[in-house]
């Protein structure tokens, strides 16, 4: 019994952490129709942002993660008009935004590096609060995680729905050069879409970083998961984004439940190879299509 | 006339490649030739699949690292003769090519690179959890050196090295030429510039992709083996971000889809790196900035600026 519930926590808390990552991957991917490689190495610098401000200028816990989430959604308007926006036009733009994000990538974590040397760094644990649910303890960032992540998404998909710029980046999902004809400018929608995913990444950094530590490594594992999650779900959807994200944290949680730590990530990707073989369009993408 | 003009250069290349160990003597300045000839094969082997075919390949660093390994695991395990590692570590990489080519089948553009990419980094876990085979995080020490009759390569300054890795930049240069004028390799360029055509007109989307995947691979099995022998030690960071970066600089460097636009690229980029070996963290800064400094303003790379100088030239003549 309690290995159940030890079970689905894990799942819970990784499928958060896997969603704020996928779902500004997806978002992106739909909208510009490229890949960010580099964020992983933002969600580690969102976390190092927020240690800055906690731990060298002294604020409180509550503002210093806030202040280090929006501090990396404004070096992601930097990231945008330096990384994205002069490839995106250019003919095989898709493989330049790759390497150049990749490019990025190196430069974050050597800058990380240069910025906070060597020493392993850790946020402290976001609240105090616990609940015990059969048997295994839930408490502090990990309670966060599985209540702020599936919140900041409902609420991003809200924002797709209901508002004037969700609409936008709708229009220019599903046909750009309409959406241009109806007066929409690709670039500011661009720019509130890469905002928004750097933002999310940022979050999840912060949560990482009060779950484990802080190193300039710390968002490779989390990005990669992130792909398996697009794979699973199918990029561009963020319904499929979001039972991947939860489907790949069980996964990950019961074999390495059963397995152990050092076969769970060989049999999610091979989980992930199989399902890009036989249902390249993603698991759950003509489900959710239907919906 | 023309056909002598085009090949003129080669015994040039040859002739630079022999000259420059006997000019070059001290161990370090030996050390970077022979990184350059095992970058430039890497590069130009990437580049088969990256820059003529299009394919977003993420896979060439795992088997690099594979070939790596087979080479390291032969050499430690069995008394095999360590120079006939290298055909088989060549053999090893295009078994896992397969492997590798199975997303390429259905899946497109950035798919690839996902698919391509998590296959590589599932090598280091895979190399982690079989331990008993491949020493798991501390890797395998203590390999053999390559020896011709009583010679080791490792005499003389590495001078053995060199000249090994020298015939093999040489090989492969001279293999990439040849198939970037052949059906193969004028096939792959229709295909990735107009797909549609292509198949229309005949041409196998699927078969000459997996050709060229397995030519790339088995090219980059042999430079991992060569790593191997080099260094006398193999670990998990053949598979790394390192390599992986500071490959795709070389190629986005020197230009992608041209023929020697990557040696070009493995040259400066060697040096570049060597030049900043003491400033940790700011070597790769470096490398980071000239890799989006090239992407802004030359996207072609050196060998796109090259011609550029050229041009003004044909377009006369023309």
């Amino acid at each position: 019994m309690s290995g159940i519930s030890a079970i689905l926590t894990s799942a819970l808390v990784l499928g958060g952490l896997y969603l704020l990552m996928a779902a500004g991957l997806t978002l992106i991917w739909s909208t510009l129709r490229v890949f960010n490689f580099g964020h992983g190495a933002l969600l580690m610098f969102g976390a190092y942002l927020s240690w800055t401000l906690l731990d060298r200028a002294g604020l409180p816990l509550l503002p210093a993660l806030v202040g280090g989430v929006l501090a990396l959604a404004l070096l992601g308007v930097v990231y945008e008009f330096l990384l994205v926006s002069p490839f995106i036009r250019r003919p095989n733009g898709d493989m330049l935004v790759m390497v150049a994000t990749l490019a990025a990538t190196m430069l974050l974590q050597s800058g990380a590096l240069l910025l906070w040397g060597p020493e392993i760094k850790q946020l402290p644990p976001l609240g105090s609060a616990r609940i015990e649910l059969g048997g295994s303890v839930v408490q502090g960032t990990q309670l966060v995680t599985i209540i702020l992540a599936p919140v900041l998404v409902g609420l991003l998909a809200l924002a797709l729905k209901r508002t004037g710029i969700g609409l936008t980046v709708r229009a220019l999902e599903q046909n750009r050069e309409h959406a241009q004809l109806l007066g929409i400018s690709p670039r500011r929608v661009y720019l509130f879409v890469v905002t928004v995913a750097i933002a999310l990444a940022a979050v999840a950094g912060v949560l990482l970083g009060s779950m484990r530590f802080i190193s300039p490594t710390m968002g490779d594992d989390p990005l990669l998961r992130a792909f398996v999650v697009l794979a699973f779900g199918g990029a561009g959807s963020l319904g499929g984004t979001i039972a991947g994200a939860y489907a790949i944290g069980l996964l990950e949680a019961v074999t390495t439940y059963y397995f152990g730590l050092s076969w769970s990530p060989v049999l999610v990707f091979l989980a992930m190879i199989v399902i890009m073989l036989a249902r390249p369009e993603g698991l759950l993408r003509s489900q959710v299509r239907s919906a | 006339m023309a056909n002598l003009r085009t090949w003129a250069g080669w015994p040039a290349y040859a002739i630079v490649l022999a000259v420059l160990p006997l000019v070059l003597t001290d161990p370090h300045s030996r050390l970077l030739l022979i990184l350059i000839t095992m970058y430039g094969m890497l590069a130009l082997s990437w580049n088969l699949t990256l820059g003529f075919a299009g394919i977003f390949n993420f896979a060439q660093i795992g088997f690099f690292g594979i070939g790596a390994y087979t080479a390291g695991i032969l050499a430690t395990q069995t008394g095999i003769d360590p120079w006939l590692t290298l055909p088989i570590s060549a053999v090893s990489a295009v078994l896992a090519s397969l492997v590798a080519f199975l997303p390429v089948l259905r899946l497109r553009g950035i798919y690839v690179g996902l698919a391509t990419y998590v296959f590589s980094q599932l090598c280091i876990y895979l190399v982690l959890g079989q331990a008993g085979l491949t020493g798991g995080a501390g890797g395998i020490v203590g390999i053999p050196r390559l020896t011709l009759g009583e010679t080791s390569l490792r005499a003389d300054g590495r001078i053995g090295y060199y000249f090994l890795g020298a015939a093999l930049l040489f090989a492969t240069t001279l293999l990439v030429r040849l198939i970037s004028r052949s059906t193969l390799g004028l096939s792959l360029l229709a295909i990735r510039d107009n797909e549609a055509l292509a198949t229309s007109r005949g041409v196998s989307r699927v078969r000459q992709h997996l050709i060229i995947f397995m030519i790339g691979a088995a090219l980059a099995g042999v430079a991992g083996a060569f790593n191997t022998y080099l260094n006398g030690v193999v670990s998990t960071d053949v598979f790394g971000f390192g390599y992986l970066t500071l490959l795709l600089s070389m190629i986005f460097l020197g230009g992608s889809g041209s023929v020697y636009g990557p040696i070009a690229g493995a040259v400066v980029v060697t040096l570049v790196t060597d030049a900043l070996q003491d400033a940790g963290a700011w070597r790769d800064v470096t490398v980071a900035l000239l890799i989006l400094v090239v992407l802004w303003i030359a996207p072609k790379g050196l060998a796109g600026l090259a011609r550029r100088a050229i041009a003004p030239r044909v377009k006369e003549n023309a």
